[in-house]
């Protein structure tokens, strides 16, 4: 596994350059007009979109078809790409958090928000990561965006739906990390399924 | 005969529109067996199927006696398809260090060797490379990780004279070792001739033919005469016939017993090009 989140991490990092120009836009004009702690949730969701993004590429590289050669499962593939997902989304998530910090500081915002910042990260890194990846393995390169236009949107409506059943009980955004967190094992337990018996 | 390297029987994949029909042959160890056919045979479907690629409809397909490719069978196969199959935005040095993470005989100074034989610059994108270097490039993998079976799709398609057959003596190197084997398939039945021992012909996804090159290449022939001399020949003495304004062609399976069949007809010996040529456009009584 670790030949193929080396080959991801190489992607990733040639377009970083791209997502530090975006990020620095929309995080300085988020954190000036909301609240740093939008850092987190920007940074998060940035990083980890870039992963479902190298599914497409294995795909229209060709890569995919060597992947099947190498001496690795497609299980082994599929879950390089689940964990890389989790491992840019931390990234980002570490990053933007400590620039929220320095950015509170800097404004002096405060740390109120950031307990429901940081659960809002988490859960829409997961929920919306259980519907991006599916999407970009099971279908074809043209379809699979319809994963980026739902996955947002769905993930949103979870997090309000739980927030409308539960109320605005304290525990509440914790209750969403952990949903967020079942659906992407299922996501991931179920494309393992699929892509199994998948003509490449 | 030895040990078979790879065996494939009665392989069957059916799509809408295309069925591979119940397909078999054998790679021995030591040997190299060239697949050919027209686009659209299936002779891609069918290497597809033998690395697992695409689901089989039926059939079976042993390697090295082991009825699944499993993933450390793999390390042993070196893999060649069409085209570039590789992250374009990646250079070989990167690529390099992927491959020596996943391949367990990965042998990077026998790539950085290959690299510099075939003149790829370590550092440039792969999407700087042309065709040929791509092809090249792919070739160097298969070779880098110690396979002892090469899988070959087209792999000398793209590439000039020259490097096809420096690239073909590097084919005929590698199976010195009498446990290698190459199946490689191709349009350039120029460069089948020159290599293959073996020969498959796939057409409309069935096998026409599995024979040992040497042979096919002794025994048939095509046989150039008139439309009277055509009336006159025994069905079961052709393959397949053409019929031009002046001239027909004829291909034989065993042209000395045509020859002495018919003393007035003359038989040339037929390349694999018009072998396959006359199965596929010819007719039939």
């Amino acid at each position: 596994m670790k030949g193929l989140l080396l080959k991801d991490f190489y992607i990733v990092r040639s377009l970083l350059l791209y997502l530090a120009v975006v990020f620095l836009v929309l995080g300085i004009s988020m954190s000036y007009l909301v609240t740093p702690w939008v850092l987190p949730v920007i940074a998060t969701i940035m990083l980890g979109m870039n992963v479902p993004g190298t599914i497409n590429m294995d795909k229209s590289s060709g890569w995919l078809k060597t992947v099947m050669t190498l001496p690795v499962s497609r299980r082994m593939y599929l879950s390089s790409k689940y964990v890389m997902y989790l491992l840019t989304s931390l990234a980002g998530f570490l990053l933007g958090g400590a620039l929220a910090i320095v950015a509170a500081q800097v404004t002096g915002k405060g740390v109120e928000d950031s307990a429901i910042f940081i659960c809002i990260s988490l859960t829409m890194a997961l929920m919306s990561g259980s519907v991006l990846m599916p999407c970009y393995f099971l279908l074809g390169e043209e379809k699979s965006i319809l994963g980026t236009v739902l996955a947002y949107p769905a993930s949103a409506g979870v997090f309000v739906l739980l927030n409308l059943i539960f109320g605005k009980a304290s525990y509440v955004p914790a209750v969403s990390v952990a949903v967020g967190a079942v659906m992407y094992g299922i996501s991931w337990y179920v494309s393992g399924r699929i892509l199994s018996g998948k003509d490449v | 005969m030895g040990e078979n390297a790879l065996e494939v029987r009665g392989l069957t994949k059916r799509y809408k529109d295309f069925t591979l029909d119940n397909v078999s042959f054998s790679v021995p160890q030591g040997s190299i067996v060239g697949l050919i056919g027209e686009n659209g045979a299936g002779k891609s479907t069918t290497i597809k199927a033998i690395l697992g690629l695409v689901s089989r409809d039926g059939g079976s397909v042993l390697t090295w006696g082991s009825p699944e490719i499993e993933p450390g069978i793999r390390d042993e196969i070196g893999v060649v398809f069409d085209g570039s199959n590789y992250p374009e935005t990646l250079t070989p040095r990167q690529l390099g260090r992927v491959f020596a993470q996943t391949y367990h005989a990965w042998d990077q100074e026998i790539y950085r060797e290959l690299l510099e034989k075939f003149q790829l610059p370590a550092h440039k994108k792969l999407k700087e490379f042309s065709k040929g270097m791509k092809m090249k490039y792919a070739i160097s993998v298969a070779f880098s990780h110690h396979s002892r079976l090469l899988v070959l799709d087209e792999a000398t398609s793209g590439l000039d004279p020259v490097m096809r057959d420096e690239i073909l003596d590097m084919f005929l190197d590698f199976i010195q070792e009498e446990d290698h084997s190459i199946l490689v398939s191709s349009h350039i039945t120029s460069d089948l001739e020159k290599v293959a021992d073996y020969i498959v012909f796939i057409h409309q996804g069935k096998v026409v033919f599995s024979e040992a090159k040497d042979e096919l290449m002794e025994n048939y022939g095509i046989v150039k005469c008139s439309p009277a001399q055509l009336a006159e020949m025994d069905q079961e003495d052709m393959v397949a016939f053409r019929k031009q304004e002046y001239e027909c062609q004829v291909l034989v399976k065993d042209r000395w017993a045509v020859e002495k069949r018919y003393p007035g007809i003359l038989v040339a010996p037929a390349s694999i090009d018009e072998i396959m040529l006359m199965y596929v456009k010819g007719e039939r009584r």
